[in-house]
């Protein structure tokens, strides 16, 4: 605002007010050649349109809960006096009614109005057959030879919505086995393992998360039929083999927890947290035992522990996992590396018991991702999968630590993310880590069958519990795919988009039939395999023995061999030279190759 | 009576509302060629910067700006003006302003409070 300031003794002047001249602001003269320039314009662009407007609108209908509850029927009318259970009662009651000169006339006006609505039940029938021809063609499909995955129900964990940031992983999926029928249980962990979450769990503690993980039918998915309450996040579960009552978790904070689902919620008995594992457990199994009360853990703090259920106060044995001394030299020299195992293993097993005793301990703890156990491949044998990409096949009987580690494969380029030995052969086990999924043979150091690197991380695989060649691997792009060694052993026999989201764990049903798919968001896909999938075979698991014996002999040829030509000894022999001139094909490949990057580093 | 009102201040001050004019005109317009739907908002624009500046002055005056703009289509334009009032502190300035396409004719009338 402005402020203006007057005197008093200027107010009320007379004004002095004149005419001025007429003043020309402006005047502009007509320019003809300018006018010359101007042209009409004949015609103008103008857009419109004559179809009527619309607007989209998209409305979602809301996911409708359902709980199904049972109706108790009870057969009412009689009389105080009659027990309707008794028949005797009811005939003689029934025969004294027919006797009453009123039950004609009141039968006679009842039948008219039963009448009409038993006609109206059969007006309607329920169980006509609609659409003949989708039902047939849905048959045919099923008799197709084309495998395929179709996705039934989506279990999501009821304590995050997809849009969550904060969502938990379904870590780790099991299915109860229900014998030789479909399994309808399945038990999810709800862990998130993101180095990110992770720390603001360590700083928060767990006590603004839900740490529950929960057990579904999957016939029913809007409610988890029983859940699993811990006071830290739970990392893994496991039923046990016979009771299928018994569930066994490894948490987030290292301890372990057996949970009797006729029990309730809570666990029955935990670790004790100062003889559990310093960090988080990631995978455990149980053990073929005597009592079959005993289990292993692995852990992200480099220890396997074996514990017994009934007494959780400490662990029955410990394992430190640290790379022997042999596998440590041997990792420096790439000649010797293969030589320190496969078919010279015992040898070397011999010797590192005199080094290891007199050396101490350099080699540093590995974090173990996971540990499998197949009572069928021996009773003390464990496969043990590292951070660090090594596999460790042990012996729980070794007396020294470095006697329990009996062989070490380099598996991946990273962490093992799983491995699993073949319910079939178990010699033979899978391992999925990096971009790839690889087959490995306990006998020969690399493996028989290497999958090519996928786009996205391989961050689960499963064996098929009924068909020996089939398995499947999780990737983190939400992509499932399935592999048939019968079929093809160079690529997958199906690949399929599950989730929109990364996925962590993939595992099959005991019947093979179902595959249950779980994503980070929290979401379980549970999908049916068709029946070319799950159907075996006639001499099927010959033809898959042979596919994994020819390959592994291979393998195990090449090792030689390549050996052999180090040591200098190639015998000049019509069927060796070919090996032989292979690897020096090999060399000469690796060496051009070579000299290609130096000089592209150069020409940079 | 010119004594009355005497000072700089009440004076309409020619030379300096012409060249503040004549940067608002250049700064609004240099841009642009001509365009029919967009002349409204041109003139508004020059008009409203022109007053702010004046009254930015802080001088007792009331003003009224006029401005026209004409597209240069060779026709001609012709435009006068006469006012009553004190030929001692009252005025007014005129600032023509043309680019290829256009004349813009801003008027400013100063009459002292």
């Amino acid at each position: 605002m402005e402020v203006f300031t007057k005197k008093r003794r200027d107010f009320g002047a007379p004004v002095n007010f004149s005419y001025t001249e007429p003043y020309l602001i402006d005047s502009l003269a007509p320019n003809p050649e300018l006018h010359k320039l101007w042209v009409e314009r004949t015609h103008r662009d103008q857009q419109f349109q004559t179809s009527r407007e619309m607007s989209e609108h998209e409305v979602n209908t809301d996911r409708i809960e359902t709980i199904s509850r049972g109706i108790y029927h009870k057969e009412g009318g009689w009389p105080k006096e009659i027990d309707p259970t008794e028949s005797e009662h009811v005939t003689r009651y029934r025969k004294k009614i027919e006797r009453d000169r009123m039950y004609a006339a009141a039968l006679r006006t009842l039948q008219t109005t039963c009448e009409t609505i038993i006609k109206q039940n059969n007006a309607v029938e329920i169980n006509e057959k609609y659409f003949d021809s989708a039902e047939e063609s849905e048959v045919q499909s099923d008799e197709s030879d084309v495998p395929t995955l179709k996705s039934l129900t989506v279990l999501r964990d009821p304590n995050g919505s997809p849009e969550d940031h904060d969502g938990r992983w379904a870590r780790k999926v099991v299915w109860r086995h229900e014998g030789a029928q479909k399994s309808r249980k399945v038990a999810i962990s709800y862990c998130s393992l993101d180095f990110d979450k992770r720390l603001s769990v360590d700083i928060g503690g767990y006590g603004s998360h839900n740490c529950s993980s929960y057990i579904w039918d999957i016939t029913n998915p809007n409610f988890p039929e029983q859940e699993l309450s811990a006071t830290a996040p739970i990392t893994c579960l496991e039923y046990h083999t016979k009771d299928t009552n018994l569930m066994l978790g490894g948490w987030y904070n290292g301890m372990l927890s057996l949970w009797d689902t006729r029990k309730g919620h809570r666990p029955v008995d935990t670790t004790d947290i100062k003889m559990s594992h310093s960090d988080a457990v990631l995978d455990l199994k149980w053990i073929k035992s005597k009592s079959g009360m005993e289990c292993a853990s692995v852990g992200a703090d480099g220890r396997v522990l074996w514990w017994d259920v009934r007494k959780f106060s400490s662990p029955i044995d410990t394992m430190e996992v640290r790379l022997p001394a042999w596998a440590l030299a041997g990792r420096n020299r790439p000649g010797a590396k293969r030589s320190s195992r496969g078919s010279a293993r015992p040898g070397a097993r011999g010797a590192a018991g005199t080094t290891a005793a007199e050396e101490k301990p350099v080699a540093p703890l590995l974090g173990t991702m996971c540990i499998d156990y197949d009572s069928a491949a021996g009773l003390n044998k464990f496969t043990i999968g590292t951070e660090t990409g090594h596999i460790c096949l042990c012996n729980s009987k070794g007396r020294t630590p470095s006697e329990r580690i009996s062989a070490v494969f380099h598996g991946q380029h990273g962490a093992i993310s799983s491995l699993y030995r073949s319910p079939f052969y178990p010699k033979f086990f899978l391992t999925s880590g990096d971009w790839s999924v690889r087959l490995f043979h306990e006998e020969v150091g690399t493996p028989i069958l290497a999958s090519k690197y996928a786009e996205s991380r391989v961050v689960d695989c499963n064996w098929s519990p009924v068909r020996p060649g089939v398995f499947a691997s999780a990737q983190a792009n939400g992509y499932v795919d399935i592999w048939d060694l019968v079929r093809r052993t160079t690529h997958s026999v199906l690949s399929t988009k599950v989730s929109e989201h990364a996925l962590t764990c993939c595992s099959f049903d005991h019947s093979g039939n179902l595959l249950a798919v779980g994503d980070e968001k929290g979401g379980l896909t549970i999908c049916e395999v068709s029946k070319s999938l799950s159907n075996i075979g006639s001499n099927e698991k010959h033809a898959v023995q042979s596919v994994l014996d020819r390959e592994q002999k291979r393998e195990k040829n090449l090792e030689s061999r390549m050996k052999e030509s180090r040591l200098g000894k190639t015998t000049a022999k019509v069927e060796d030279s070919v090996v032989a001139d292979l690897a020096k094909e090999e060399e000469e490949v690796e060496r051009l190759f070579l000299e290609s990057i130096v000089g592209a580093h150069g020409s940079l | 009576m010119d004594g009355m009102m005497s000072g700089e201040d009440t004076v309409f001050a020619v030379d300096e509302i012409t060249t503040i004019c004549k940067d608002v005109v250049e700064a609004q317009l240099k841009a642009f060629t001509y365009a029919h739907s967009k002349v409204t908002t041109w003139t508004s624009n020059v008009i409203e910067e022109s007053l702010k500046k004046l009254t930015a002055l802080n001088k007792p005056f009331k003003y009224v700006v006029s401005c026209i703009i004409m597209q240069k289509n060779g026709a001609g334009l012709h435009t006068a003006c006469s006012c009553f009032w004190d030929l001692g502190t009252d005025g007014c300035t005129t600032v023509r302003w043309e680019n290829r396409s256009m004349y813009c004719v801003l008027t400013v009338f100063g009459m002292a409070l």
